[in-house]
């Protein structure tokens, strides 16, 4: 393998980058890769005939679910892939993982980092940040739909900030690299445009903003070119894989487009007319030796669209750029258009030692035939994703404790206002038995009061889980985001965890406020979907119409309410002519008083609810049981999806548009 | 897809339907024609003239993505557009996209 063949001379001019990219000491050449659906990471190593699984962590949550919900899936695009770098200078590469909790660095000596806030969606670089020499962590987390980039140190008792900087905007993209040649490793953020940061004394300041056509989706950072300088390789919407490369001149510094594709789509969709745009997009960048000549070759993964008349064109492909030894990048292969199962990332290295370096697109292996082209020689494993190449040796892990919340009790992580939970959180520790664990729940604000806040778990057991005790959580008005606060404390270890809420509007009430547009909208709605309107004639004040509300909530009733009808809810005080209008009675003995409509605004029931009261009060009671069955009788006859589908088709063929059929439930 | 906003650029390739799977005769039974495998809802596709489906929300790494709402669902998304779209243009894709995060990031807990 070329990179393995010159990597000494390289390791004296970048060492911090070779290592950062996974180049390093010797040790089990392995790939690795995310199970799916586990949700563990597992190293393979090429054997014999194929692969063999040298090592399987343990899932760094226990619930799959809560794992895809989480960046801790690599096989998914923009997600945060594994780093291989030797992270503690023990002379031997380690595997370094973040998650939205902490990170983990598998390797000879593991050890496991809890970060100080929660890093949901975000990306993990590793570069000495304060210039002791050292690697540290460097994340970048989306917080309020922008990005903040935070370095970190490792110390015995955990991180410490290094420093914090905002960036302007959304990212999906963190990579480090020394890309102006000074020895030095840079950042580069990137989505909508390419933010190269630098270390100036101790503070990080925006180098250079390199604008970009579309978002980018795709960022590498190598010598492509072997002038022994990095350049920037990446790749997006824009269906073009650019190539930046430092300059230092009279006028200043600068990263001039050193090398463009065309436009990547299959060339069938390239110069047609009236089959609509075609797309491609730069998935995924790997460089490395492919073909075998010494020089490094360019291997990208695209995703391209479109259609020729009735021919589908839309695929992935792979394709492989060859530098001609001066200035230029030929392509020399492109695979053939693969439909199904899309690959996320590609990434290149020697699997098998022979000296050439293999690339991976998902799970399938490519090698270069004796003819010059790429064609896939196997599978790595089954059911995965390849998230890095790298050296390793066998990878152990951490002996930490480690606690994770994985769950909490309350649905949907909602809480209507004014309303009153008992809520409780689930656990996990992956590693090993917890003991004496703490959870301190509180709110940051007022619009969420916690009583009994501290909850003791006396042990969670290896890999196990443990609900804990519950808290008391109160929802109160408040502009404010509704936030808690959760710190758990096992042993000499703390993790802080953010956790947002959906603070849901109060039961409804009475208004007399825009009835006829309120009714006039509820018609609009049970026409659309096919459902009744029922009308409740009350007052703010009046108990019974409270009670009706609260028995609403309940059971079959609630069902019945949510998929069959559209409710308004309408205070007497000041409705009366439109009160005539339906024919109700809302004389202040006959409230709360049911007038139920068709679609077309027809009385079609008309009820004093005192008859389906559970008992003669006070306080006034529903019986909801009764009042569901009331409400069951008006239920409307349900329509048929085969014939609305016919005749959608019929419209887009017509219109030669595309069927966007979608389902969903009153749920 | 009835904000002001989306509405039309969705209009400019699609016929849109909303099939209620527990409240349409044979809205199951549709489901299960174009589903391989039970994802739950919301689940959408992608039908072209002759009712073959383009492409549908089974993110084939990650599942149905039903309501695009996390980075990996949106990238999906986007990607099942790009797909399908003949006159929705790239940067409208895009578009689409910045509006489901914005959407996210002001109405779903985390």
């Amino acid at each position: 393998m070329r990179v393995r063949a010159i990597s000494a001379a390289l390791v004296l001019a970048f060492g911090a980058v070779l290592a950062v990219q996974g180049q390093g000491p010797p040790g089990s050449r392995v790939v690795v890769v995310a199970a799916d659906p586990s949700t563990a990471l597992t190293a393979w190593k090429a054997g014999g005939s194929g692969f063999e699984q040298v090592w399987r962590g343990v899932p760094r949550t226990a619930d799959e679910n809560v794992a895809r919900r989480r960046s801790e899936v690599f096989g998914s695009a923009g997600a945060a892939w594994p780093i291989v770098a030797d992270v503690d200078a023990d002379g031997s590469n380690d595997l370094v993982v973040l998650d939205p909790y902490g990170i983990t660095i598998y390797g000879r000596t593991p050890s496991y980092y809890p970060l100080p806030v929660t890093h949901e969606n975000a990306k993990l670089a590793l570069l000495d940040a304060d210039g002791d020499g050292a690697l540290d962590f460097v994340t970048q987390r989306i917080q309020g739909g922008s990005a903040v980039i935070e370095a970190f140190r490792r110390t015995p008792t955990g991180l410490v900030s290094l420093w914090s900087r905002p960036l302007t905007g959304y990212r999906t993209l963190l990579v480090s690299g020394d890309v102006d040649g000074d020895g030095q490793t840079e950042l580069i953020s990137a989505y909508d445009t390419l933010t190269i940061l630098k270390r100036r004394d101790a503070a990080w300041d925006i180098a250079a903003e390199l604008p970009v056509a579309g978002t980018v989706s795709a960022v590498e950072v190598a010598d492509v070119d072997r002038d022994g300088k990095n350049e920037i390789l990446a790749g997006g919407a824009s269906g073009r894989l650019s190539i930046f490369r430092f300059r230092k001149g009279s006028k200043g510094q600068s990263y001039p487009v050193a090398w463009q594709s065309a436009f990547l789509a299959t060339p069938e969709l390239v110069g047609r007319g009236g089959v609509g745009p075609p797309s491609a997009s730069v998935f995924s960048i790997a460089v490395g030796d492919v073909s075998g000549d010494k020089h490094p070759d360019i291997v990208v993964l695209t995703s391209e669209a479109g259609r020729l008349g009735d021919k589908d064109l839309s695929s992935s492909r792979l394709l492989v750029f060859e530098f001609d030894g001066r200035a230029d990048f030929v392509q020399k292969w492109a695979s053939a258009q693969a439909a199904g199962t899309p690959a996320v990332r590609v990434q290149a290295g020697d699997l098998d030692d022979d000296g050439v370096a293999e690339f991976v697109a998902g799970r399938e292996v490519y090698r270069r035939t004796p003819g010059g082209a790429y064609a896939s020689g196997g599978q790595v494993c089954p059911s995965c994703a390849v998230g890095v190449i790298g050296s390793l040796p066998e990878l152990r892990e951490p002996v930490a404790t480690r606690v994770v919340p994985l769950y909490w009790s309350l649905a949907n992580g909602m809480i209507t206002q004014g309303d009153t939970a008992d809520v409780s959180f689930t656990l996990y520790s992956p590693w090993g038995e917890a003991k004496d664990v703490t959870v301190t729940v509180s709110s940051p604000n007022a619009k969420l009061t916690v009583a009994n806040g501290v909850l003791s778990v006396p042990a969670i057991p290896a890999s196990g889980r443990v609900t804990t005790p519950t808290f008391t959580l109160t929802a109160h008005e408040g502009k404010e985001p509704a936030q808690l606060d959760v710190e758990i404390a096992s042993g000499g270890t703390r993790l802080k965890a953010s956790r947002a809420l959906y603070v849901a509007a109060p039961l409804p009430t009475y208004d007399a406020a825009n009835l006829d547009a309120r009714i006039a909208q509820a018609l609009a709605i049970a026409k659309d979907e096919n459902r009744r309107v029922l009308i409740q004639w009350s007052g703010k004040a009046d108990p019974a119409g409270k009670a009706l509300i609260q028995a609403e909530t309940k059971g079959d009733l609630s069902r019945t309410l949510l998929y069959e009808y559209a409710v308004v809810r309408a205070d007497v005080a000041g409705s009366g002519a439109i009160a005539s209008r339906y024919k109700a009675n809302v004389k202040p003995a006959s409230l709360p008083f049911l007038t139920v409509l068709d679609a077309q605004g027809r009385v079609i029931g008309s009820q004093p609810a005192s008859a389906f009261m559970a008992g003669t009060g006070p306080p006034a009671t529903f019986d909801d049981k009764k009042l569901n069955e009331y409400l069951l009788k008006f239920k409307p006859e349900y329509v048929n999806a085969e014939p609305l589908f016919t005749e959608a088709l019929s419209q887009a063929k017509k219109d030669q548009k595309t069927l966007f059929m979608w389902f969903s439930a009153p749920w | 897809m009835a904000l002001k906003d989306v509405a039309p650029v969705l209009a400019k390739d699609f016929v849109t339907l909303k099939i209620d799977q527990d409240r349409m005769i044979g809205g199951n039974d549709l489901l299960k024609r174009y589903a391989k495998v039970q994802g739950g809802i919301p689940w959408f596709v992608f039908i072209d003239g002759d009712g073959r489906a383009i492409i549908t929300s089974d993110d084939p790494v990650n599942g149905n993505v039903g309501f695009p709402a996390q980075d990996s669902e949106i990238a999906y998304f986007k990607k099942m557009l790009q797909k399908v779209a003949k006159g929705i243009t790239a940067e409208e894709i895009e578009t689409l996209g910045k509006s489901l995060v914005a959407f996210r990031d002001v109405t779903l807990p985390r």
